[in-house]
């Protein structure tokens, strides 16, 4: 999945005390929701969304301590 | 494990307990130090509540960052280092007292507890939770009268006692009374007590800083006393 904010790969970010995380155009956050979601991937979504310099707003996807990084960033190199 | 490792590893764990706290204050004020340099520079954000929809611009943040430094995080981790050495001091007692049983042979427990129990441990260890369960209660010089009585380390000195006792007061305050400073402050601070009834308790950082001084020899000096006993 692209970026639509930076036109680069959608990543998931790896943080060892936190978990991986994924940063989402907050006019992504639906689309990469029902990916997890069909997949029964457990994550939580951080409730503020962050716009700088008038920038799109981002959102923090959680995948929790336990979060399987390689899998999602496979899932969301899986789709355009 | 020997006494002895049993203390140093209670030691260590507690001391990097402590750095770590107090490195979380100094990380959580560097990040509100950029984001406040961030502000300066030009740049702007804003921040929406996706549940509530509330908005949050660079000026409603920058406003608040002061006071939260100031107050929330100082007091936040203040309470951290006090309750990191409470834990240490009943973490030492347990240790001493099952190592060293005797001492209580004069209490009495149920004997159903005893028929419960699987071994003599068990029995031991409720007993030995019952006792310090009664000294939690009381002030911070109860707590270092009994230790002192049943291990004799000779530390902390009478004045570091009254300063944790003003701490530990102060931190009451905090948990028990919205931050103000009541009677009850004033009597458990002793003569170190700075503050009146009615007034805000402030933990400026100097004072922080002092705290967390001061509870860290406390650890190093007890722990290295009763290591020196347990050999």
């Amino acid at each position: 999945m692209t970026d639509a904010a930076t036109k680069q790969r959608l990543r998931v970010s790896a943080d060892e005390a936190a978990g991986p995380y994924i940063l989402v155009p907050v006019v992504q956050l639906d689309d990469v929701r029902g990916l997890l979601d069909d997949r029964s991937i457990g994550y939580w979504v951080e409730e503020n969304a962050i716009s700088l310099d008038g920038a799109p707003e981002i959102a923090v996807v959680n995948l929790g301590r336990g979060g399987d990084a390689a899998t999602v960033q496979a899932l969301l190199d899986s789709v355009r | 494990m020997p006494l002895a490792d049993d203390i140093r590893a209670l030691r260590d764990r507690v001391l990097s307990d402590l750095n770590s706290a107090y490195d979380y204050y100094t990380d959580t004020k560097i990040a509100w130090d950029i984001v406040r340099q961030v502000i300066a520079t030009g740049h702007t954000f804003s921040i929406r509540n996706m549940t509530t929809q509330t908005v949050t611009t660079q000026m409603d943040l920058g406003n608040k960052s002061r006071a939260y430094v100031a107050e929330r995080l100082a007091e936040a981790t203040f309470q951290q280092f006090v309750s990191l050495l409470e834990n240490f001091v009943f973490d030492l007692l347990r240790l001493w007292l099952m190592a060293h049983p005797q001492s209580l042979s004069g209490k009495k427990i149920d004997f159903r507890a005893v028929l419960d129990a699987p071994d003599k441990d068990a029995i031991t260890s409720l007993v030995v939770g019952k006792e310090l369960n009664e000294i939690l209660y009381e002030r911070p010089k109860g707590w270092f009268d009994y230790l002192e009585n049943k291990v004799h380390l000779g530390c902390p000195d009478p004045d570091e006692i009254d300063r944790i006792a003003e701490a530990k007061a102060s931190r009451d305050v905090l948990v028990h009374n919205c931050g103000i400073a009541s009677k009850t402050y004033e009597s458990k601070a002793g003569t170190l007590a700075r503050y009146k009834e009615g007034q805000r308790i402030d933990i400026s950082e100097h004072y922080q800083r002092e705290t967390w001084e001061l509870i860290r020899k406390v650890v190093m000096d007890l722990s290295n006393a009763a290591i020196g006993k347990a050999q």
